[in-house]
């Protein structure tokens, strides 16, 4: 998703830069009295002229850029998660984050450990971790509490620099 | 310093929502007006009117220094943003580290890089890792990727890269405001440590 978020920005920015260059250049060649270069200005003027506010094709041209916008809003503002996560400060003037990833994993490997759990997997957001875990144990309540211990003693561990609030989700895994 | 991966998306995202606000802005109110809406009752009237056709033909030569201007002004925008995404950590290739009446005197940041990670990789908990010499403006700074072994703190290894690593650095090119990020990874707890 940040990769083609990344994608998406640099085909914008290329579209500016292009854009704005192409258009720098027809206002010039127009000023000297030449005809279109790249853009058929000339044919979109006559068609800004004899099409009115409430024509179709003006109404269809006003949805798709708001349609647009609103797709590109929606893309930057889609709540993702972060692809790594800072360190508390600590290590004199030398800032550090760490992968989120390998936070998820090394994670879901401590966590899976807990007496009583057979798997777990650990998701981290900006502001929560969620663990989801199975166990074989009839009774799953204690082996959650062990699980959300063992989370709170690792998330301290790694000392980040921003607590995350803890989510443990452990399902009794039935053996056929 | 460098820009962080996290730095670069909010700029993405700052740019993008400009662009998006525009697009719902020209397009809202196109809608809305060709609704009747906005106080233009004369949703009949053509998208480029004769008045709006006469008043720049009028003033042809401002609207067209303005247009272009905007124009010019649109693609810088596009080519600082497209060169953000392809070099969001300019790499620095030498360093100015003395400027004298003699000359001037500069390192080589490939050499510098290649010691500071060497350097990196002399700390016990570290598998793998990189350092680069990144910045801009004249102010360097090191950029660190390190893999930290399976079972190995990763708070050691940034106490190494601030004892260890960056002091020698800034002696190196003489500069005690030369600083530092480190991004780490965790090994794969299936990979085996580094001994």
């Amino acid at each position: 998703m940040r990769l083609a978020n990344r994608v998406l920005c640099a085909g914008l920015a290329l579209a500016l830069l292009v854009g704005g260059l192409v258009v720098a250049a027809e206002i010039l060649l127009a000023a000297l009295r030449r005809g279109p270069w790249l853009v058929p200005h000339d044919r979109w003027q006559q068609w800004a002229t004899t099409t009115t506010w409430s024509d179709r094709g003006a109404r269809v041209l006003f949805l798709a850029l708001l349609g647009a916008g609103l797709v590109l809003l929606t893309v930057e503002w889609w709540r993702r998660r972060p692809s790594s996560l800072a360190l508390a400060p600590g290590g004199g003037e030398v800032t550090a984050d760490l992968d989120r990833r390998g936070v998820e994993r090394w994670l879901g490997d401590r966590v899976g450990r807990v007496e009583g759990l057979s798997e777990a997997r650990a998701e981290v957001g900006s502001r929560v971790v969620r663990i989801r875990a199975d166990s074989l144990d009839a009774e799953v309540g204690p082996v959650q509490q062990r699980t959300r211990d063992a989370l709170g003693r690792h998330l301290e561990e790694l000392a980040l620099a921003r607590s995350l609030r803890m989510k443990v989700d452990v399902r009794q895994r039935r053996v056929s | 310093m460098s820009e962080t991966g996290t730095g670069l998306d909010s700029s993405n995202r700052v740019v993008a929502s400009i662009l998006g606000l525009l697009l719902v802005s020209a397009g809202g109110y196109g809608l809305v007006r060709s609704l009747g809406g906005v106080g233009h009752p004369a949703r009949a009237g053509a998208l480029l009117d004769g008045g709006l056709r006469a008043d720049i033909a009028e003033h042809a030569g401002w609207v067209g220094g303005a247009a272009t201007f905007v124009a010019l002004l649109v693609a810088w925008l596009g080519w600082w943003w497209l060169r953000r995404q392809l070099l969001p950590a300019p790499p620095v290739r030498r360093i100015a580290v003395g400027d004298g009446r003699g000359g001037r005197t500069s390192l080589d940041a490939g050499a510098l890089a290649e010691a500071v990670t060497r350097d990196l990789l002399a700390s016990d908990g570290v598998a793998t890792g990189r350092g680069r010499i990144v910045g801009r403006n004249g102010f360097p700074g090191l950029s660190l990727t390190a893999e930290v072994a399976a079972g190995a703190d990763p708070q050691a290894v940034r106490r190494h890269v601030a004892d260890h690593v960056l002091p020698r650095a800034r002696t190196a090119v003489g500069r005690q405001d030369l600083v530092a990020h480190l991004h780490l990874r965790l090994a794969d707890p299936g990979d085996r440590a580094i001994e």
